[in-house]
């Protein structure tokens, strides 16, 4: 089922959702000498004309997956997790784009698994309804299609919305994922459209996506004693800094630490680009430099989370890390050069 | 769907022995369980996550074997850093939380009716206690054959478990090798490094043995490539890693090495698996 | 008058044949285009047919004096901007690196860093220690025109105003550090925001941590900032931080008439104690 929408009419249709939802939805906000998109709740009707659809957020929603400061639960006998709040009230992003749903989607697979649930991750995740956004043209630095993800169309969300310059479509995927929400009872009064009106638009949009200069011709999984033994890492990485901008902003990076206030247990986002990640209490580090941090957050996408995962990449291309990194060390060009590498040594994906 | 919610389950310290104090400030925890409950179930080689209220967590091997007299957790601890130096600060009677257990275990299958030896370095020898314990349990005795050990130390001063020393020494099929670096004063056993000791103080067999090595990252390179040259299968060559195990549930990120979680896939691997892992531990 | 960028990069890739002709070094350290992304990114050359990768860009931000330090002792040679020369006389005055083991490509009359502030209140725009030069220096007159006027942020705050600022400002940190680590003096091999034990900065992420991170980090940098803005332009959150490093370097300028990176030769801000220093506390 795919409706038409005008401007008006999905400010509307949002209007009626926020009964029933928080909605969060990307704006464009200033943050001192930057104007960001990021993904906010929205807190009154009026805020609803100013979503901002028209570029990649700069950040994933996965804040509200996995905040970067979650507290836990007091440690004491019988302690039972409570997560905020509001993760009992249902919420509903709206605007997600392939990338960041591909995100969430891998925090599925490492947070609700069969041995192990995460019950913060779950129970957020539970409460959470994603409306996806068909793009229009690459992110800066994007290629997502490189590791198999198409921008323009999404089966994995129940609704899908397609921006058509003037006004909207939305496209229904799922109606069982939708039960219990009422979204198909506010959706009856739209008129609905033919399914070539969208595949016109998407076939125009896709004309947009052809000319990415960096493909990925290896299989996933990179081989994992190869690369981590014949690339030179020190060479390819020697720009970086040993920061966490590019962990912190990756949809995919879902490493934490934990801390205590009191005897209060929170969880924090962490980086395997700190020299601390892995250091031991003795002093004992098993990776001393930045190189070998470096060649773990790229072969922990490219060669270990696919190992564990079926072949399903650790990354989603949204190229995010690149644009965010104060030295702009392009995740591109480190890739390029492992495969080069492991090229000249006549290893290819996982035949070895 | 198991959920796990990270939270530790209280425990009460119920004897702490002060194992060290010159050199390495080494302390031995006895814990019960609060709750009433069972004691929880382990195998040996398998860590715990144990929390200091209001301070941290940090992991530790368990020192004790699951044999049917075992009524408390065991752990030895080594104070290093910000967890370790507030644990060494608790007394009898004091509070702790326990998560665990945690990862995978020595494999007793394949140790079972085999010849065993033991290689320590300092407080490696806590988790081979684990195993140590179980083998020379009374009741277990019969599963397998003639025990070997050879525990290195700093000094004399830095022994663990004298207490325990004769008991093992005692154990029927078993011989208890001592060594530590340096010569010193009435000191009557071994000296020098355990790897330069294995060929000499150890009866090593090709067939039938299995090798069990814990210390520093260093010693048991040093090991086991001794073991290796002495024609030992890699195989038959058991250690287990010190990670920075935090989560204990394969997911926090710091234990990895590769495509492996140590805390969960491991701690405990043999040489033939360490050797295909890339080398970052 | 500042010199064009593409004025620069011709000269660099000029010199930087030069360069490789007469030192025999590890590397030339200086600035290159992304292969996909376009974007401006440190480069380390190795051989001469290299010299034309190297390019001058308004988005040239990082200092580059930062890697050399990575790389002591070997004889590298780097293209400097003249707030990156400071960092650089800085280092060689606290005896960080030696100067023999450097080749300085020094930028005369920098053009300045797209949307870095710093640049807009530059006092040092031609560099003050070099082996080369690219592009036109800059006038001492020209240099005050420009400054004429140049008010810094913190000049006309009340501290109530101060403390909402920062607040407001910190409230957005997430404690990736990208202000420390593209900073060019904080060069500590053990900050203390990675200590635990005396743990300095306590875990977690609240208002008040990040408050303390980065008074702490400021605390560190009077006599040692060079103002060179690159805190800020690494902050992906868009923080407003040299505010308060710039104060303290204006503090040092009016007290003590001393400004840190002018001169290889200089002693330090706290190694050069007199007795009829003025004592009125750095915080006002």
């Amino acid at each position: 089922m795919i409706k038409k929408l005008t401007a008006q009419d999905l400010k509307e249709l949002l209007g009626e959702l926020r009964q029933k939802f928080l909605v969060i939805a990307p704006f464009r906000v200033k943050q001192g000498r930057l104007t960001k998109v990021l993904y906010q709740p929205v807190k009154t009707n009026d805020q609803l004309s100013s979503i901002y659809f028209k570029e990649q957020p700069d950040a994933s929603p996965k804040e509200y997956f996995l905040p970067r400061d979650d507290r836990l639960a007091e440690e004491t006998a019988g302690a039972d997790c409570q997560p905020e709040e509001w993760s009992d009230n249902p919420r509903l992003f709206l605007g997600v784009r392939s990338c960041d749903i591909a995100g969430i989607e891998l925090f599925d697979d490492v947070f609700i698994e069969n041995d192990f649930v995460d019950p913060f991750y779950q129970r957020r995740r539970e409460n959470s309804l994603i409306i996806g956004y068909s793009c229009q043209e690459p992110a800066d630095n994007s290629f997502c299609q490189e590791v198999g993800i198409d921008p323009l169309e999404n089966e994995n969300v129940p609704l899908m919305l397609y921006d058509a310059g003037e006004g909207f479509y939305l496209k229904v995927q799922d109606q069982e994922l939708l039960k219990g929400f009422e979204i198909l009872d506010m959706l009856q009064e739209l008129p609905e459209a033919e399914s070539s009106e969208l595949e016109e638009i998407v076939t125009e949009n896709r004309k947009n996506f052809s000319g990415d200069e960096f493909s990925l011709e290896l299989e996933l999984p990179f081989p994992e004693k190869e690369a981590f033994t014949s690339v030179d890492w020190e060479e390819a990485t020697a720009s970086c800094l040993g920061c966490g901008v590019c962990t912190f902003y990756c949809p995919t990076c879902f490493c934490f630490k934990f801390f205590w206030e009191e005897i209060e247990k929170n969880r924090a986002w962490d980086s395997c680009m700190f020299s601390l990640f892995t250091a031991h209490a003795s002093g004992h580090n098993p990776r001393e430099r930045q190189d070998q941090r470096w060649r773990q957050r790229l072969l922990h996408k490219f060669s270990y989370h696919p190992t564990n995962y079926q072949g399903s990449p650790g990354c989603v291309g949204c190229g995010r890390c690149v644009s965010k990194c104060p030295v702009n060390l392009d995740i591109r060009k480190v890739l390029n050069r492992v495969e080069k590498t492991l090229a000249g040594e006549g290893v290819k994906g996982n035949e070895s | 769907m198991k959920v796990d919610n990270y939270l530790p389950r209280e425990a009460e310290i119920t004897k702490v022995v002060q194992e060290t104090g010159i050199n390495l400030n080494i302390k031995t925890f006895h814990l019960r369980f609060t709750d009433g409950e069972a004691m929880m179930e382990f195998q040996p080689g398998q860590f715990l996550m144990l929390t200091v209220y209001g301070v941290g967590e940090a992991p530790f091997g368990l020192a004790c074997a699951p044999t049917t007299d075992c009524q408390e957790i065991i752990i030895s601890v080594k104070e290093t850093g910000k967890v370790t130096s507030a644990l060494h600060e608790l007394q009898e009677g004091d509070s702790v939380g326990i998560r665990g257990p945690y990862g995978n275990s020595f494999p007793l299958e394949k140790t079972s009716g085999k010849d065993v030896v033991f290689i320590s370095g300092g407080i490696g020898l806590a988790p081979l206690r684990s195993l140590i314990d179980y083998v020379l349990h009374p009741d277990l005795r019969q599963d397998f054959g003639r025990v070997q050990m050879l525990q290195a130390f700093r000094s004399p001063e830095d022994m663990l478990y004298d207490y325990e020393q004769q008991r093992w020494e005692n154990s029927p099929g078993t011989t208890v090798k001592y060594t530590i670096d340096r010569p010193c004063e009435g000191w009557e056993h071994c000296v020098g490094f355990p790897h330069d000791l294995i060929d000499e103080e150890l009866d090593c067999q090709t067939e039938d043995t299995v090798y069990y090595t814990c210390g520093p990252p260093i010693m048991i390179k040093a090991v086991t490539n001794e073991l290796v040259n002495l024609g030992i299968d890699p195989e038959d060559i058991i250690t287990t890693l010190e990670m920075r195990m935090s989560c204990g549930l394969g997911k926090c990120g710091k234990c990895n090495i590769g495509h492996r979680y140590v805390c969960k896939d491991g701690p405990v691997y043999s040489y033939k698996e360490l050797l295909e892992m890339p080398d970052e531990f | 008058m500042a010199n064009s960028y593409n004025e620069i990069t011709r000269e660099l890739q000029e010199i930087a044949a030069e360069v490789f002709a007469e030192h025999d070094i590890k590397h030339l350290l200086g600035f290159g285009r992304g292969e996909f992304s376009g974007l401006t990114e440190p480069v380390f050359l190795k051989k001469p047919e290299e010299a034309e990768r190297l390019i001058f860009q308004d988005d040239a931000a990082p200092m580059l004096s930062k890697y050399l330090l990575k790389y002591k002792p070997d004889l590298q040679a780097v293209v400097a901007k003249p707030c990156d020369s400071r960092a650089l006389a800085y280092y060689i005055s606290e005896g960080k690196i030696s100067r023999d083991n450097l080749v300085i490509i020094g930028i005369n009359g920098c053009p300045g860093i797209a949307g870095n502030t710093a640049c807009d209140e530059c006092d040092t725009r031609n560099p003050v220690i070099v082996d080369y030069t690219v592009g036109e220096e800059m006038s001492q007159e020209e240099l005050e025109a420009e400054l004429e006027g140049v008010k810094y942020l913190l000049e006309d705050m009340s501290p109530a105003e101060r403390k909402e600022h920062y607040s407001r400002e910190f409230s957005r940190c997430t404690q990736c550090y990208a202000c420390r680590d593209a900073c060019p003096v904080c060069y500590c091999d053990h900050c203390y925001v990675e200590s635990n034990q005396p743990e300095w900065l306590e875990e977690g992420s609240s208002a008040d941590k990040d408050m303390i991170f980065h008074l702490m980090r400021t605390m560190h940098m009077p006599g040692r900032c060079v103002n060179c803005g690159a805190c800020e332009m690494a902050c992906p959150e868009g923080i407003e931080m040299r505010s308060m490093t710039t104060h303290l370097y204006h503090r040092a300028k009016e007290l003590y008439n001393y400004r840190p990176g002018i001169s290889p030769e200089q002693s330090t801000l706290f190694s050069d104690f007199d007795k009829e220093d003025s004592e009125p506390g750095f915080l006002q």
